[in-house]
């Protein structure tokens, strides 16, 4: 299948400050695709220089197969990290304007704008200037705006943050129905449980270099079956255990990875002669492991 | 190409609209026009109330037939024939005088108690020792009125005059021919056919000026406004998905603009319908400040170009700071080329055709009202006018591709402004 983005190379210095630092990935049409890394790792520079916002210093962009030009920004839309409305402006004239923007005629502008405000229970608010809505109904409105001009390429940056729960669930369902309409979909993250669910390959990027790229299922297969997450109540006596490797222990809840040639049962047979283990299962490790394992040994030796 | 205008198109339209449409443009487009007008019929119709009343006064002379004279100055029907002369004296006091022709010191003193008891508004003294003395007082309770006073000083040098001359055996209606004022009016020669007068020169430019600084002040600091609240409220990156910083802020600086340029035409035409009778009944003034079509086409030329320039210079200021209060200490520097070209006005209306007249007025910050002054005042070779506009149009254009870079890095470092050094840095940047 195509490739919908390519990046080749590209790296972006602010001063001495390198923001991304000759960054290569591929994105597979129809693919969702998880921009991972932590704050300040370029995962936001990275976007921008997707789409235009600016340019690499060097390296190529390359979107549908061809060499960034501004055109093909009709095809894509971009819900940025720092987002926001004009205030002082009508729900509907703002959606309106930001579709002809992206090359809508007034009239279907109008129309799509309408019909999805419907859908998203915004239908009455249309005539409303944006400050009067609730900051949950903002966010719809940014996501209508992102939509509105039917993109093969819908790119978001940290969508999540900030959302209410209700917003996060409508959010996820517009992204898995847009998946099934055959749209890549791009966004960038630092939370991995979103990611786990959502994304088909990923890269994580930390300084801005790639440290893990690939399709999702297989890096993970990669680590094999060498995590264990377990529930209890006590103390388990985890720490210090000689046959764990890491840990990541939140109380009641802990992902243990272990140490190779480690006996799971006995893990077992130890913890449970502290604390009451109401679970405890064999599994490869999320996402978030892998991400704190990989850009920890990299914070550790640039 | 044509994708680019469209969308600098969409938001001047969107810049326009939102603009129009707001509660405070309609408030002051409306409210400006009716404070005008009220701090010009406010005024005028109390003058009309007052001029309506006669002013009781007495003159006090031993010289009766003087007396008499002013007397006869003062309460006369304005003649007819001075009606033009003296259109600014419209409303000019009516007077009933009365004479006495004992001037001692207990008549003084029983004028005083009837001023001071309001039974009369004043007295002229003039006793023989104050005329000879040429020291002549009006004591009044109320001595402020310019006006009143110019009218007394008037009725008393002509009453003089006409005694002097009919002393020396010139009749009366002959003093007042003589005494008929003649007015001078200042007519530009150009090629072939008579310009404008050289006080439609002094007002045009005066006008020029004033309107460029309004304009600026409200329309060039709402451009600069705009652009801060793009980034405060994050709506930028947004709309830099989809255009460029240059069509952004090209479509803005022109949609403010324009804002600028409606308001204006309403007050306009307000002011035309207001101010038509008004009008119509002095023509003789009108139709002195008479302006030639060519000039009335420079004067929106390069007050057009002017406005875009300054308005520009705003969106760049916009785009290097963060908030509105830092802006306000660039608000001023902004301004100051503006400022300078109204201390340099003068000396290029005095001597337009220097060199240093020339260098002045190209300099595209300076054009819009050096450039403009000479062409008003004298026809500057072609080729210079042609430069002056052409070096304005690239001063507008280099103007906006520094402020969309300042504008387009600038959004990615939120939270300081940026020190001199980094703003070099920053146009560096490929993007």
């Amino acid at each position: 299948m195509a490739d919908v983005v390519d990046l080749r190379g590209i790296h972006k210095t602010y001063d001495n400050f390198v923001a991304v630092d000759h960054l290569s990935f591929h994105i597979r049409e129809g693919s969702v695709y998880g921009l991972l890394g932590p704050n300040g790792a370029g995962k936001t520079s990275c976007i921008r220089m997707m789409i235009g916002i600016t340019l690499p210093d060097e390296g190529e962009v390359r979107l549908f197969g061809e060499s960034f030009h501004r055109e093909q920004l009709q095809n894509v839309g971009y819900l940025p990290e720092e987002r926001g409305l004009y205030k002082k402006m009508k729900v509907l004239d703002h959606l309106v304007f930001l579709g002809r923007l992206h090359g809508l005629s007034a009239h279907d502008a109008q129309k799509r704008s309408v019909d999805w405000c419907d859908r998203l229970q915004l239908g009455d608010w249309t005539r409303k200037k944006v400050e009067e809505l609730s900051k949950g109904m903002q966010q719809k409105v940014q996501f209508i705006a992102v939509l509105l001009h039917e993109p093969a390429l819908v790119i978001m940056d940290e969508p999540f943050s900030g959302l209410d729960p209700a917003n996060a669930a409508i959010l996820k369902d517009v992204l898995l129905e847009l998946r099934r309409a055959g749209k890549t979909i791009l966004f960038s993250t630092h939370r991995m449980d979103q990611v786990e669910r959502l994304c088909d390959s990923i890269c994580l990027i930390n300084h801005g270099r790639s440290v893990l790229e690939g399709d999702l299922k297989k890096i993970k297969a990669g680590y094999g079956k060498n995590t264990v997450q377990m529930q209890y109540e006590g103390d388990p006596g985890l720490e210090g255990s000689s046959l764990i490797e890491s840990l990541n222990s939140y109380g009641n809840y802990a992902e243990v990875r272990l140490r190779p040639g480690s006996d799971a049962q006995q893990l077992l047979r130890t913890a449970s002669e502290r604390a009451r283990i109401s679970r405890f299962e064999l599994v490869e490790p999320s996402l978030e492991q892998i991400f704190i394992e990989t850009v920890g040994k990299d914070g550790q030796h640039p | 190409m044509s994708d680019r205008f469209r969308k600098a198109w969409l938001v001047l339209q969107r810049e326009y609209v939102e603009r129009v449409r707001s509660k405070a443009f309609i408030l002051f487009t409306l409210l400006m026009p009716a404070l005008m007008a009220a701090s010009i019929l406010v005024p005028a119709k109390l003058a009309d109330i007052r001029s309506g009343e006669f002013r009781h006064i007495v003159i006090v002379a031993s010289n009766s037939e003087l007396a008499t004279a002013i007397q006869q100055q003062l309460v006369k029907p304005e003649p007819l024939a001075h009606t033009n002369a003296h259109d600014n004296q419209a409303s000019a006091n009516r007077y009933i005088v009365d004479i006495n022709d004992s001037p001692t010191e207990q008549v003084r003193n029983q004028l005083r108690r009837q001023v001071n008891e309001g039974k009369l508004d004043g007295f002229l003294w003039l006793s023989d020792d104050a005329l000879a003395s040429h020291k002549i007082t009006y004591s009044a309770k109320d001595v402020a009125d310019f006006g009143e006073a110019a009218e007394l000083r008037s009725a008393i040098r002509a009453a003089i005059l006409k005694q002097r001359l009919a002393i020396k055996g010139i009749a009366s209606s002959e003093v007042d021919e003589l005494l008929t004022p003649t007015e001078l009016d200042t007519v530009r020669i150009t090629e072939g056919n008579d310009g404008g007068s050289g006080l439609a020169v002094f007002l045009i430019s005066f006008f020029m000026v004033l309107l460029l600084y309004t304009n600026v002040l409200v329309y060039g600091i709402a451009v600069m406004r705009s652009t801060i609240e793009e980034k405060s409220s994050r709506v930028i990156e947004v709309l830099l998905s989809s255009l460029t910083a240059k069509e952004l802020l090209a479509g803005k600086v022109l949609g403010v603009g324009a804002v600028g340029l409606t308001q204006m035409v309403i007050w306009l035409v307000l002011g035309l319908i207001f101010s038509l009778p008004g009008a119509l009944a002095s023509r003789n003034f009108v139709s002195q400040v008479h302006i030639p079509a060519a000039e009335a086409g420079a004067f929106a030329v390069f007050f057009l170009l002017g406005y875009l320039l300054y308005s520009t210079i705003y969106a760049a200021l916009g785009a290097m700071v963060n908030s509105e209060q830092e802006a306000q200490q660039m608000q001023w520097p902004a301004m100051l080329p503006l400022i300078f070209s109204i201390f340099l006005a003068t000396p290029v209306l005095q001597h337009p055709n220097t060199t240093m007249a020339f260098w002045l007025s190209i300099i595209p910050f300076f054009s819009p009202v050096l450039m403009f002054i000479r062409i008003a005042v004298d026809q500057p070779p072609l080729w210079q006018v042609a430069l002056s506009v052409a070096l304005m149009l690239v001063t507008i254009y280099g103007l906006l591709v520094f402020a969309s870079r300042i504008y387009r890095v600038g959004i990615l470092m939120y939270g300081k402004r940026p020190t001199l050094a980094e703003l070099r840095r920053w146009l560096r940047y490929s993007g």
